[in-house]
């Protein structure tokens, strides 16, 4: 992964190796802000500077960090970022905190970020990094935004507040609850498997043994990978 | 060395790491909380103003602790009104309602603050439009406004902190005043019969019973003066025993007087709604069930009583001959 070029470092992460829909990474925020098209985009873009701001910061400290306590220093570094976006969206745009509520510290157990610095920051030096980072970030935003525009406009027949569907159409509720965001979730990732298929390439489903942090220990990792 | 490669260089990283980032924390929490303090404090200055119009700015009054609900209570400075928070159980969550009495207490705006209600439901109440229902309401007639129907518990919820809304206005302001509670509508009990009190309570006349076997009918009385014919029909419920019995009253024409249910163990709560009247009664005037639905949430029940109502309607078919025309 380290020998590829930093601008397609970046591209992978937007639609190759999108991290919600096709790595199905970080469900639960996905699922749970994706009613409004706003809040799936701050969502995305909070992630996305915590994003940059820990791949950055590990990239810079992979070699000094011990592999015994890296878990424990990820959370930490991840954590101290999550606090200090969460400090700054509170202070400069309370509306969206008030929409993430509880996701936004959640941002610190989103498995999309702890994943990077896991499989791609602890390897690559700093800059590839950061576009890891601005890539999984937008490809993230992306999906949020997608999904939230969806929802939003099927369940509230709104965009980012705006109205797009005229008020005397009935709305449909479902879409802007739990079923209805699995429902667009799973649209979403057969609409993005269909066309990488037709592309002739086929999804990255799995991480490979290089993301796997138990390769050091893995027979099957020395001789090729999983089967 | 082993020691210092294996235990001390991690310790040592991992609390350095833990110290930096905590300066780095404390550093942004300084610079960020007079702005999300100012933030907090302008956000709710101008959500105050507007369930009071024209307000320019606030005092906080002190309110005695006991009242339940309590939040806190704003006095507009120039004394044009009081802004009062008060807070009931709604259904995903607290509901807290922001309230603005002008200074003889009535109600001048209602804005729901955060809550938890379901979109589509109980949300809808958090609507202005909803609130704006209660604009020019006092203590006496605010329980008059129409809940939203498929939001009961949050209507509800609702209501109750207007309550302590009026009560908190009554306290900062000094002025008494007399508040209508939320009054709940009797909830409606299932009540079996005996056969004999069915029959008293559908045929007023007397009945006597009819000797002759009836098919599928398990016992028939017919009225004293011939007016009407009673059947005790069984089937089964939502459990295999006991059977659902009803009493089935039906006039000359075939057409139902009544049903009254003698024996009807169905789900408390599910499928018990359908033996209780407001459902039953539907069937009065009726010559045959297909014009009365199944209650949503009790299919089996209410399958179970059209069934049995089935049974007394073909029974009829046996018996007319016996009932003056």
């Amino acid at each position: 992964m380290s020998k590829q070029s930093n601008l397609k470092v970046l591209l992978n992460g937007i639609i190759k190796e999108n991290p919600v829909l096709v790595l199905i990474l970080g469900t639960c925020p996905t699922l749970a802000v994706t009613s409004l098209a706003v809040n799936g985009l701050g969502m995305g873009l909070a992630a996305t500077a915590v994003l940059l701001g820990s791949n950055i910061v590990i990239s810079l400290l992979r070699k000094v960090i011990p592999d015994k306590v890296r878990i424990p220093s990820y959370i930490v570094i991840i954590a101290g970022f999550v606090t200090i976006v969460g400090f700054l969206v509170q202070a400069y745009a309370p509306s969206i905190y008030e929409a993430l509520g509880l996701f936004l510290p959640l941002i610190v157990v989103n498995c999309i970020i702890l994943g990077r610095a896991e499989m791609f920051a602890n390897k690559n030096g700093v800059l590839a990094s950061a576009c890891d980072a601005i890539g999984m970030g937008l490809g993230f935003t992306l999906a949020l935004l997608c999904m939230g525009s969806i929802r939003e406009i099927l369940g509230s027949g709104t965009w980012f507040g705006m109205r797009i569907i005229p008020e005397s159409v009935q709305t449909m509720s479902i879409m802007t609850l739990a079923p209805g965001g699995f429902f667009v979730f799973g649209c979403l990732i057969a609409l993005v498997n269909f066309f990488l298929m037709r592309k002739g390439k086929k999804p990255k489903q799995e991480a490979g043994c290089s993301g796997c942090p138990m390769a050091g220990k893995c027979a099957e990792a020395a001789e090729g990978g999983c089967k | 060395m082993k020691f210092v490669k294996d235990f001390l260089i991690p310790v040592v990283v991992l609390t350095v790491i833990c110290v930096v980032v905590s300066t780095a924390l404390v550093f942004t929490y300084q610079a960020t909380k007079p702005i999300i303090d100012e933030a907090k404090n302008a956000e709710a200055n101008s959500a105050r103003a507007v369930v009071l119009p024209g307000a320019s700015g606030f005092e906080e009054v002190e309110v005695p602790a006991d009242i339940e609900g309590a939040v806190d209570a704003f006095k507009e400075t120039s004394g044009m009104g009081y802004v009062v928070t008060a807070s009931a159980q709604g259904y995903g969550g607290p509901v807290n309602l922001m309230v603005g009495f002008d200074a003889n207490g009535t109600i001048t705006g209602v804005k729901m603050l955060e809550h938890s209600e379901t979109p589509g439901f109980g949300a809808k109440l958090a609507e202005d439009s909803y609130g704006a229902g209660y604009v020019g309401k006092t203590a006496s007639d605010y329980t008059s406004v129409d809940g939203i129907s498929g939001a009961t518990i949050t209507s509800k919820a609702y209501k109750k902190a207007l309550g302590t809304a009026f009560e908190l206005y009554s306290a900062a302001s000094g002025n008494q005043v007399d508040i209508s509670e939320v009054v709940d509508e009797p909830e409606e009990k299932l009540v079996t019969y005996t056969v004999d009190d069915a029959n008293a309570a559908l045929v007023p006349g007397g009945v006597t019973k009819y000797e002759q076997e009836v098919d599928k009918v398990k016992e028939v009385y017919i009225a004293n003066d011939k007016s009407a014919v009673t059947m005790v029909v069984t089937a089964q419920g939502y459990h295999e025993e006991p059977l659902i019995r009803l009493v089935v009253a039906m006039d000359p024409n075939g057409a139902i007087i009544g049903v009254k249910p003698v024996d009807f163990a169905e789900t408390e709560g599910i499928g018990d709604r359908v033996g209780k009247p407001s459902y039953l009664d539907q069937y009065i005037g009726q010559t045959s069930t297909d014009a009365v639905d199944a209650l949503g949430g009790a299919t089996v029940s209410s399958n179970a009583v059209k069934k049995a109502i089935d049974k007394a309607v073909a029974g009829f078919e046996l018996v007319k001959g016996e009932l003056a025309a």
